[in-house]
Order: structure tokens, then C-alpha cells, then sequence
């Protein structure tokens, strides 16, 4: 399926598109570059600092941890509509430790049914807030996160993620990128 | 809030001004790696006093950097884009999110 802005695919990446994509698989043990990080490769200087940033505040531990990072993902990419970051983010959360009915409800943007804790609730409310309408959010909406536990450098953190799935996407949805069905499959590919 | 500043200010930018919403760590309080990233926007920059925008990612200096280098990279140069272009950009979707700053 072609993508609705061109991308460079792997076999005809040259020169520094084709270093970025090296640089995305050295870190990532991996072969083939995900549709994503490809939409960068009008800029690999670009790409190369996505990879870098995404490591440091997605996919490692910090004042969140990555199971958390990955069910504001998975629910950014829920409310803004992005197929492609749900399925791959979803997947990550299953890898994370997360139930099954968490997986399934968050994917069918469901927090009912999600099994979640009071101070997670709070938290994905949060997020449906911001992805939404950032600016409408009040003093007392972020109260309710201390209230429920967060700590100041945990909401912080969390409106980052949130912003930075805001991001990827768009990016993800203006290109078109079909998404790679990791939980159709049951693993992330080679 | 004089009453006729509010008559001229949508609801969401009084919203805004009523004041931080979550904490940032200001100028002055900052110390450690947030100080040391603070001050290599000010020696980059030549100011003195850091955007509010950017203290917002006060609390991972880490990532405030990389965010100061990819916006260095992508918005604040000239690229496939005009820096004009990019701006206008940036101000219709600022505009569009509603985001006064």
C-alpha cells in the first residue's frame, strides 16, 4: 500500500538516509525500519535525533514507568485516531506486563473496562484532556493527579509523552503508514 | 485582571494567566543537570532568562536538551522550508491549538 507522502524504504535508502536507518537499527537490534522513523527521511539529521529523544523519554524508565509511558500511549494513539501507534504501542504495553482486558479495552478506547488502578484513571483522564484540549485544562485538573498520587515530576513527564504522540501521530497519519500488526502477530517484526 | 483587558482576552488566555498549572523549575531555583542545560540555552541563546516553554522540561534536562538541539534542527534553520514558511506554520497551528504563548 503506497503511503500518502513518499517515504524511503530500506533497500533504497543511500547515503545519509541510509546512516540514519543504520543508526535506528544499531540501537534497536532490529533490521527493518519502522513506517515512522521512514517519514523522517526528508531529514536523517532529524531522524537520528527522534531516535535519541525517543529512547530517552519513551522507551526507558524515568519518573514513569514504561508501562506507564506505553498505556498514555496507547491511549493518545486511541484518541487521536492513529492505527498504526495503537497497534505498535498496544503491543509494547502488552510486552510491559499489562492484562490482556487492559490491551483490549485501551485499544477500543474503553477505560471502564481496563482494570486500571484509581491513580491510573486519573491519569488516562488526564490524558484524554490534553490530547484533546490542552489549553482547557484547569489547576484543579491537575490537582486531581496529586491527589491520586502523582508526584509533580511524574505529571510532567507524563504531558511530554503526551505531547509526544501528539506528534508521531500526525506524522503517522499524514504519511499513511500501515500499521505493522504486531498484535495480529504476536511479536514486533525482524 | 483589569475588567477591560478581560473584555479583550478570550477565555483561554485568562485561563492561562491565572497563573502555572504545574510546577516548573524557575531560573533561579534550578540546580544540578537542570541548571547546567539552562545555562547552555543562555550561552547558545546570549539571554538571560530562560522561555517559559523550555522550563517546562525542567524536570528531564536530558530531554530538554534534545529538544533544544531538534528544534535547532528542524524549526529554528532553514531546511526544505524557509525559516518565513516555518513560521507561518507555527503561528497558524498555535493559533489552531489555541496556544497564546
Amino acid at each position: 500500500m503506497p503511503t500518502k507522502i513518499k517515504i524511503v524504504e530500506d533497500a533504497q535508502a543511500t547515503g545519509d538516509i541510509a546512516e540514519a536507518y543504520d543508526y535506528w537499527r544499531a540501537s534497536s537490534g532490529r533490521k527493518q525500519v519502522p513506517g515512522v522513523l521512514k517519514s523522517l527521511s526528508a531529514r536523517p539529521d532529524f531522524l537520528k535525533q527522534a531516535v535519541d529523544f525517543s529512547n530517552t523519554i519513551q522507551f526507558s524508565d524515568g519518573h514513569l514507568s514504561r508501562r506507564h509511558k506505553e498505556m498514555i500511549g496507547s491511549y493518545a494513539s486511541y484518541l487521536n485516531n492513529c492505527a498504526y501507534c495503537l497497534d505498535s504501542h498496544a503491543f509494547f504495553l502488552k510486552q510491559q506486563g499489562a492484562s490482556n482486558q487492559t490491551v483490549a479495552a485501551l485499544m477500543e478506547g474503553n477505560l471502564d473496562k481496563a482494570g486500571l488502578t484509581p491513580a491510573e484513571r486519573a491519569l488516562l483522564d488526564y490524558v484524554g484532556l490534553i490530547t484533546q484540549a490542552a489549553y482547557r485544562s484547569s489547576l484543579e485538573d491537575v490537582q486531581k493527579l496529586r491527589d491520586a498520587g502523582w508526584r509533580e515530576e511524574q505529571i510532567a513527564e507524563a504531558v511530554y509523552i503526551i505531547a509526544l504522540f501528539a506528534m508521531f501521530n500526525r506524522i503517522a497519519n499524514a504519511f499513511g503508514i500501515p500499521p505493522q500488526n504486531y498484535m495480529g502477530l504476536g511479536k514486533l517484526t525482524s | 485582571m483589569s475588567e477591560e483587558k478581560k473584555l479583550l482576552m478570550p477565555d483561554y488566555i485568562q485561563e492561562v494567566s491565572r497563573g502555572l498549572k504545574i510546577k516548573q523549575i524557575q531560573d533561579a531555583d534550578a540546580t544540578g543537570d537542570t541548571a547546567a542545560a539552562y545555562d547552555q540555552w543562555r550561552n547558545a541563546s546570549g539571554r538571560t532568562k530562560m522561555p517559559g516553554i523550555l522550563k517546562c522540561f525542567g524536570q528531564r534536562p536530558d530531554f530538554l536538551r534534545q529538544v533544544m538541539q531538534f528544534s535547532n534542527t528542524v524549526h529554528f534553520s532553514e531546511g526544505h522550508l524557509s525559516r518565513r514558511y516555518k513560521e507561518m506554520i507555527a503561528s497558524y497551528v498555535s493559533f489552531l491549538n489555541r496556544c497564546p504563548y
